[in-house]
């Protein structure tokens, strides 16, 4: 068990947690839907419009790095089934949103949905966790470096950790073979159009890897060791409002109850504070009581 | 089919980084004239950045890493 439920009153049992976490794991997420798709679609929008000279290419740019920074989240969100909510009928949003939304990062959906749950389920431990090499970088620069290599090598080391379950090998698998048709399509395109494929693809996904890497991967669990109450946290910045940042101040919640719509994370929060803070969850004594749409700035 | 794609991988896996740089890299310094300095030219094409591309696609196999 990854965490202890000795010295834990009976009203903030993790059932009662549960019950109350469910309340919010409800909310089909149109905008979620709406971004992921939107963001592809301007994307590719944006290669029609500078090939055609109807906008430069350093404005091409500008807006390529805009989606791709925004490109994760609604894939993140299908990896965890949150569109289709267990409904098998609507499993093809799932599919259909987690692969149309990493088009821009060039990110195999196969792969991520994968090494994701694995993450989950080691977060931050060395040997199990996919992420852990973003998590033990010291500062943005180490995962500025990090990001520029590519994850093919930590891939490889974790591919082999993980070999065992069939599921991983699986979904591994066929993200290799979407992986390589999207090289081959990359490569094809910088024969043809050099330029624009450096600047509104190769450097785009760089930049949008490392703002996803920074605030995903790297600072809600950086410093912090293993167990379900332990591995994330919640934080505030002095002068970064969290509409930036993608609200990754919120992360920790997402960790202890992934089917919580991304949207609901703020209201879920408020809901399960006393819970957050008699499990000690780090930060959970600075929650606000109220959230909204508030850009939790840390107060001087 | 499975032997093929079993094949294919390796491949990929050991020479990404070339086919990497001399098709990508060399493209995009086929793009810039600075870097057409020396002029070895073949069918129109000037192999100079290619091979610049190339060199640097086997400096980043055999170092393993790119950086």
């Amino acid at each position: 068990m990854r965490f202890d439920n000795s010295n834990i009153p009976a009203e903030f049992s993790f059932e009662k947690e549960k019950e109350v976490a469910r309340k919010f794991a409800q909310r089909f997420q149109w905008e979620m839907m709406l971004i992921g798709v939107g963001q592809a679609l301007v994307w590719l929008s944006t290669w029609f419009l500078v090939i055609n000279n109807h906008i430069s290419l350093f404005v091409g740019f500008i807006v390529a790095s805009i989606c791709a920074c925004l490109a994760y989240l609604p894939s993140h969100e299908a990896q965890h089934g949150n569109y289709s909510r267990g409904n098998k009928k609507k499993k093809w949003l799932d599919t259909l949103i987690g692969h149309v939304s990493l088009m821009t990062l060039m990110y195999p959906y196969p792969i991520m949905q994968a090494t994701h749950m694995k993450h989950h389920a080691n977060t931050n431990n060395p040997e199990k966790d996919i992420d852990y090499g973003i998590v033990s970088c010291k500062n943005p620069w180490e995962v500025f470096l990090y990001t520029l290599q590519g994850p093919g090598s930590a891939y490889q080391e974790y591919y082999e950790v993980h070999k065992g379950d069939k599921n991983f090998v699986d979904k591994f698998s066929r993200g290799l073979l979407v992986s390589w048709v999207q090289r081959f399509v990359q490569l094809l395109l910088v024969v043809i159009f050099p330029l624009e494929t450096l600047f509104l693809w190769f450097l785009p996904r760089k930049i949008g890897t490392f703002y996803t890497a920074l605030n995903f991967s790297w600072y809600p669990h950086q410093g912090l060791g293993v167990g379900r109450y332990k591995d994330s946290k919640f934080y505030m910045f002095k002068y970064i409002p969290r509409y930036l940042t993608h609200s990754m101040q919120l992360h920790f919640v997402h960790h202890l109850h992934p089917n919580i719509g991304h949207w609901s994370e703020a209201e879920a929060i408020i809901a399960l504070k006393p819970f957050l803070i008699a499990r000690g969850v780090p930060g959970a004594e600075e929650i606000p009581d109220k959230i909204n749409y508030r850009p939790l700035l840390k107060k001087a | 089919m499975k032997a093929f794609v079993e094949s294919l991988s390796t491949q990929i896996e050991n020479w990404g980084m070339v086919w990497f740089g001399l098709i990508f890299l060399g493209s995009i310094f086929n793009e810039f004239s600075i870097f057409n300095a020396l002029n070895i030219s073949v069918l129109n094409t000037n192999l100079f950045p290619y091979l610049l591309g190339l060199t640097l696609g086997l400096v980043a196999k055999y170092r393993g890493r790119w950086i």
